[in-house]
């Protein structure tokens, strides 16, 4: 939790530094199109003024920090609404979004790669791992459009365009999800038929225990560690993933915010999405380490 | 716990976590009276406005919704005239310098509070406060020579300016007139809080989604264009942004959606052929999709060269071969559907390589036998071409050129890239677009000192007499004299060939056949809903 604070502000260091670096005025960028004929350089400068970008960047950058303390993290340039706001808003269904989407990833993933597992070297194990392998080469929106046009358009059971619907994630969840699911099913079946090779394992069915038992209660515990450490990561990914699997399925969130925020120059807009990302990134990152130790009573923190 | 117990509970929190989360569907409520529905629209997600407030916003489609929430002052029909809304009457100073607005004395914003002189005043004044950040309102509402707003009494209001002008009424005519009691309420979030004297209120935005309007019972307006007076007949109306086109093109099929704008020209034909679904085109005023060129460095400052593109290529064969002809070849600085569009534009430039390989050869440019392009000074002509979208119409036109021995390289950019290479010149042809009802826009892109950040006098071409003509357009408040010194600048706009003109894409409106009472406005954007209905 302590690392918290300062893996904030080296990202937003970091982000508040690559976009000032780009070329692109969000001053001009904000008026162009508009005030024609009526600009001047005292206006643009005036616009400037009233936006802080007259400052230093050191000024600029401390004013975001301290602002973001008190949980003001400005108003965006391009949108006009508070940044909390809209980032808030957008993160809400960027979150529903990737919590389905990792069930989706969780519920395919692992029962394939246990049975795969159990069944290694055999049909049973080539046909699962062919599913991780689709999976896995997928793309995301390749997959999108396939769903979109035969469950949405074709057989009408669910809605093409997801918005804030809670039907419409259904479609979004399993495309996501299943992109994850590939590479949770490959991992489980690498690490369980591992473990399954182990002498624990051995004396556990030497003592007689069924093999359900030996299988759920001593194997995969131990093979699914480094299936967790993965999860958490695949989580991260889940939420750039969103980008994508929210254009197609016209779903609100943060991913086509942040895209909008850059193209636009939006400065507080980019830092208040990214911080949140950042620090979701960090918060699943210390939620899977929690677990660790749950999951293996042998794993302590100090 | 033991250890499959506990795998056991994370997965049932993941379960739990993902359901709780998801939102409960949004119920409707069903319409009571024989002509009700719901309309839902789906359209562009990039077409979404960033702010809501047309004072602010420079894009139709904020001005078409905001026409929900506000009448306008004055009417634009469908046939292009100007009528009585709000404002029962108007009249311009011999001078053409006061305007004098006479309002109706009954009309309340939604917030219970009187439309009187005041509020218009406070609108006026609001869009011409730099403050306000206001886009093209201001520019039609001639913010460079607006001096005040008068209040006479509690239904006139008198609007002093400098010099005349000639916008006035196109920029009334979408000029949304908010209460000024929720404008100080809302402060800047008032775009997200629209309150007008519309026949709806805005209910709900959900950004990245959705918009929806409510229908406002208690609306007692009549509008001109529009058959019945009181409230309008749809109980709401929501836009969903769609964000891929291949979805936009088919989800009308699946019936999640009444309507769709701006349906993308490859789904059309099977839209036109399928007896369950109408299609109505919009056809747009302004420039069309045209590319402008950068006269100020080289190939493109010298006219020939800019003459030989134009013999190169032919709008009506694009358009056949791209778009089966459900585009508009446009061959002028103006679309035909532009009030001042001048006819001779049509046949100025003919397909004629020829002539185009000579005006090369004479501005010398020759041909190099080993690659096909064209050089000078040891230098190939090669043109970068920047557009937003349809790439397609840029292939086109580089295998057309490459026929003259001229390389083009289309560019598909973002819309604040193309600002940003626009302001700095980093272009040969850009991609360059407005499209008011009135010739105005002339003005803006071709007048040499708009040529500034913000401006639209993107191609960098002076002349001292298409600047006089285009500044007298702005200067005259008379209509004649106005359409002759328009005709006058396109017809100097293209002999000076400074763009390439393309085609228009006309805004094409698919809707299921229960649709009822759809009307459009004067331009392809717009389009009126007081008598809409889906019929059961």
């Amino acid at each position: 939790m302590t690392a918290l604070l300062p893996v904030l502000l080296l990202v937003s260091s970091a982000v508040f530094g690559i976009m000032h670096v780009l070329p692109g005025d969000p001053v001009q960028l904000m008026i162009a199109g508009a005030e024609a004929g009526s600009v001047t350089p005292e206006r643009m400068e005036a616009l400037r003024k009233a936006m802080g970008l007259d400052q230093p960047l050191h000024i600029q950058f401390a004013r975001f920090v301290l602002g973001a303390l008190r949980g003001d993290l400005g108003r965006s340039i391009r949108f006009e609404s508070p940044v909390s706001q809209l980032v808030g808003e957008a993160a809400v269904h960027t979150i529903k979004l990737s919590v389905a989407g990792m069930f989706v990833a969780l519920l395919i993933g692992l029962p394939l790669g246990i049975i795969a597992a159990l069944n290694e070297n055999t049909w049973v194990d080539a046909a699962c791992m062919l599913v991780a392998l689709l999976g896995v080469s997928m793309p995301l929106f390749w997959l999108g459009l396939l769903l979109i046009m035969g469950v949405a358009i074709n057989l009408q059971w669910l809605p093409a365009i997801s918005g804030d619907q809670a039907i419409g994630i259904i479609m979004p969840a399993i495309t996501l999800g299943f992109v994850s699911a590939g590479l949770i099913s490959r991992l489980t079946r690498a690490s369980l038929s591992e473990v399954l090779h182990n002498d624990f394992v051995r004396t556990a069915r030497a003592k007689g225990l069924g093999e359900r038992v030996v299988v759920i209660r001593h194997a995969l515990q131990n093979a699914l560690i480094p299936v967790l450490t993965v999860v958490g990561l695949q989580f991260g990914g889940l939420l750039s993933g969103a980008v994508i699997t929210e254009t197609v399925f016209s779903r609100p969130g943060l991913g086509t915010l942040v895209v909008k925020g850059i193209l636009w120059h939006d400065y507080p807009l980019i830092q208040g999405a990214v911080l949140l990302l950042a620090g979701s990134y960090v918060l699943v990152n210390l939620g899977v380490d929690v677990l660790y130790a749950w999951l293996d009573p042998r794993i302590h923190y100090a | 716990m033991n250890a499959p117990r506990r795998v056991l509970v994370v997965l049932v929190a993941v379960v739990l976590l993902s359901v709780l989360t998801v939102a409960p569907a949004q119920l409707t409520a069903g319409p009571a009276s024989s002509r009700s529905g719901n309309l839902v629209l789906a359209t562009r997600g990039s077409a979404e406005p960033a702010n809501m407030d047309a004072h602010v916003d420079p894009y139709a489609i904020t001005w078409l919704m905001d026409s929900f929430v506000a009448d306008p002052l004055v009417l634009l029909t469908a046939e292009g005239e100007y009528k009585p809304m709000i404002a029962t009457g108007w009249s311009v100073s011999p001078n053409g310098l006061i305007w004098t607005l006479r309002l109706r004395k009954d009309v309340k914003f939604q917030d219970g509070t009187p439309l009187d002189a005041e509020a218009v005043k406070f609108n006026i004044d609001r869009v011409m406060n730099p403050e306000t950040r206001s886009a093209l309102m201001a520019n039609y509402l001639g913010v460079r020579n607006f001096q005040k707003t008068e209040v006479i009494n509690d239904s006139t209001v008198k609007i002093y300016y400098s010099a005349p002008v000639p916008t006035v009424l196109w920029g009334l005519s979408i000029f949304p007139i908010w209460s000024p009691t929720a404008v100080k309420k809302f402060g800047r979030d008032f775009h997200q809080n629209l309150v007008g004297t519309g026949a709806f209120r805005m209910a709900e935005w959900v950004k990245g989604s959705h918009i929806r309007f409510a229908r406002n019972p208690n609306y007692q307006g009549a509008m001109p264009a529009q058959e019945h007076a009181g409230p309008a007949y749809l109980n709401s109306i929501t836009f969903k942004f769609v964000g891929d086109d291949g979805v936009l093109g088919e989800v009308l099929r699946s019936g999640e959606v009444n309507m769709v704008v701006e349906l993308p020209a490859q789904a059309l034909a099977s839209y036109k052929n399928n007896s369950t679904f109408q299609v109505t085109a919009g056809y747009q005023p302004g420039a069309g999709m045209q590319f402008v060129m950068n006269t100020e460095r080289p190939p493109l400052d010298d006219v020939r060269v800019r003459k030989a593109l134009r013999h190169a290529y032919d709008q009506d064969r694009i358009n056949q071969t791209l778009y089966d002809n459900f585009y508009v070849a446009v061959k002028g600085p103006l679309t035909k559907y532009t009030r001042c569009y001048w006819k001779g534009a049509e046949e100025a430039y003919r397909l004629d390589l020829d002539r185009a390989r000579a005006l090369l050869e004479e501005a010398g440019w020759r041909v190099n036998a080993r690659t096909g392009i064209r050089e000078k000074d040891g230098r190939p002509i090669s043109l970068t071409m920047v557009m937003l979208h349809h790439k397609e119409i840029g292939e086109y036109l580089a295998t057309q050129f490459r026929n003259i021995g001229v390389e083009l390289k289309p560019e598909v950019v973002p819309g604040p890239v193309q600002l940003q290479r626009a302001t700095g010149g980093q272009f040969d042809l850009m991609y360059e677009r407005l499209r008011s009802f009135e010739p105005d826009d002339l003005f803006s892109m071709w007048y040499s000192q708009n040529n500034h950040p913000g401006g639209w006098a993107w191609s960098r071409f002076q002349n001292a007499t298409l600047d006089q003509t285009l500044l007298r357009t702005q200067q005259t408040a008379d209509p004649k004299e106005r359409c002759r010194l328009f005709t006058e600048a396109q017809r100097m706009i293209t002999d000076f060939a400074l763009a390439l003109p393309t085609l228009d894409n006309p805004i094409y409106y698919a809707m299921h056949r229960s649709v009822k009472g759809f009307k459009l406005g004067a331009f392809g954007a717009w389009f009126f809903v007081k008598d809409i209905y889906i019929e059961r």
